[in-house]
């Protein structure tokens, strides 16, 4: 009884370490990469704002797009999600498949009203809009 | 057939089953909300504290018990916790949470959010979340996965509002819950007129703001309550009063963002509180709303929303945390906006304090 128990789970903890390994060594090479990235320092230096005379002074809007360039900081910073957009590719790319499935299914055999299914549609077009956003952003973060 | 797993499997399996649970993406965090109503109280018991402000402490010791600090700041942290509202679709069928990879994000918590510097719409001064009014420039894309999962989905509202942790005395939906803007007397109340078919469509729906959740939140906590009388189960709710107050001081939650930091920015608050708490600091941002225009008129007379509004307006000053990750700018935004937290409830539970020993007709919120 013991024995196929404990092959099973020698099997999931090897899929595991497959899966997870190329991805930490991906992980820990770009965040290696952000702090010895020059635009880093490109980044204004935010705590020497005097905040309380910003609150008085500016518009909201301005204080949005005053501190824009710091978001380079962030892009860089960010990098290091890219595990992160792969988790949601699959997740995204599962989704869409998903949705495809039944709206084939309720063309075939359903009948469901036509505006039901524009609705169902549409929402598939975004999902693979945001697909493209994310796949073309993880083609970028590996050129 | 029994499975029978050895103490190392059952380690591995532990292992595998956190690993895979997504975390969930709240407002400030849960030890956050606890910690500002705990150093509320502890605050109205010390030196700095006003007449009014020890009495409303010791007042609600006396109907609530020693411990109703630890029940209020239990609701508080729970907020997050509601499961009163869903999205729902044919192909999807209702869904009240949703995993984004390892974010999960409660549908309920989108009433949280007040886009301060958007202009409000059917009665609102300010509108709450929607998916077209995050910043640009945001490094990660949970706002836009967000609306791509619920695109064209419906939101629910079946159920009542607090569902899963509160049973206000007005059993409602929190669509309609959510319209109460707040009253001037008993007989003259103000809702907000959002139209069903904002609903329709999650893609463009426009959430009523935190301030109208946060009027209503505070008058179950004061419905049904006479002069100089109320009981544990109207006094919890002001947890979920002061919860939502607290989110509007959190600079993601003025804007409208999922991104941006958010989870890593309330993750280091929720880090750093013993050294972000500042008595001092809590008594200057008090006497800061008591010299505002808002202020300047009695607490009795004073809205709840218009005590959001003061801490809030403060907060969408401070955008650095949008685009910074540096420990400064966590340190000083943090510590601003955790110490307005506190401030917003000692005045929240003074009001309480003043409302309770009104006419019901009276009362002004």
């Amino acid at each position: 009884m013991k024995r196929p128990i404990k092959q099973y789970f020698c099997t999931i903890a090897k899929c595991v370490v497959v899966i997870a390994a190329p991805c930490f060594f991906t992980s820990t090479s770009i965040s290696d990469s952000v702090l010895e990235s020059p635009m880093r320092l490109n980044a204004p230096d935010i705590s020497t704002i005097d905040t309380n005379c910003f609150f008085d002074t500016a518009s909201s809007e301005d204080k949005v797009h005053f501190l824009l360039p710091a978001s380079i900081s962030l892009q860089f910073n960010r990098r290091h999600h890219d595990t992160e957009i792969q988790n949601e590719l699959i997740l995204l790319r599962a989704m869409a498949a998903s949705l495809q499935r039944k709206i084939e299914f309720v063309k075939k055999f359903g009948t469901m009203k036509d505006d039901m299914l524009q609705r169902a549609e549409e929402a598939l077009r975004e999902l693979r809009q945001m697909q493209n956003i994310l796949e073309s952003e993880h083609f970028q973060s590996h050129r | 057939m029994m499975i029978n797993f050895s103490p190392r499997n059952r380690f591995f399996l532990f292992m595998c089953i956190s690993a895979c649970m997504p975390t969930p993406l709240n407002a400030w965090q849960y030890q956050t909300h606890l910690t500002a109503v705990i150093n509320a109280f502890e605050y109205m018991g010390g030196q700095l504290a006003s007449a009014d402000q020890t009495k409303a402490a010791h007042f609600l010791k006396n109907f609530g018990g020693d411990d109703i600090h630890i029940i209020i700041a239990r609701k508080s942290g729970n907020t997050d916790e509601f499961t009163d509202t869903y999205a729902t679709s044919w192909w999807n069928g209702k869904r009240g949470n949703i995993d984004l990879g390892s974010k999960r994000i409660n549908i309920s918590t989108l009433w949280h959010f007040l886009s301060i510097t958007k202009q409000g719409c059917c009665g609102n001064e300010f509108p709450g979340f929607s998916f077209s009014f995050a910043p640009p420039r945001s490094g990660t894309h949970y706002n836009k996965l967000l609306r791509a999962f619920l695109f064209n989905h419906k939101v629910e509202n079946t159920g009542f509002a607090g569902f899963g942790i509160s049973m206000p005395i007005r059993l409602i939906g929190p669509i309609d819950a959510y319209r109460f803007r707040g009253q001037s007397t008993a007989f003259r109340a103000f809702y907000s007129i959002t139209p069903e078919k904002n609903y329709l469509q999650l893609q463009n729906t426009i959430f009523e703001p935190s301030t109208n959740a946060a009027a209503f939140w505070y008058a179950q906590a004061i419905e049904g309550t006479r002069v100089g009388m109320t009981d544990i189960q109207h006094i919890g709710y002001l947890g979920h009063v002061m919860h939502l107050a607290n989110d509007a001081t959190v600079t993601h939650h003025l804007y409208s963002t999922l991104d941006h930091y958010h989870d890593e920015y309330e993750q280091f608050v929720n880090d750093n509180l013993p050294s972000l708490y500042s008595e001092t600091k809590v008594n200057e941002l008090i006497s800061l709303f008591y010299n505002s225009a808002a202020g300047r008129k009695c607490l009795k007379n004073t809205m709840i929303r218009d005590i959001i509004l003061f801490f809030a307006r403060r907060s969408a000053g401070m955008t650095a945390p949008l685009y910074s990750d540096l420990f400064e700018v966590r340190k000083n935004c943090g510590k601003e906006q955790f110490c307005a937290s506190v401030a917003e409830n000692v005045i929240i539970i003074t009001k309480y304090y003043l409302d309770i020993h009104c006419e019901r007709n009276d009362r002004v919120f």
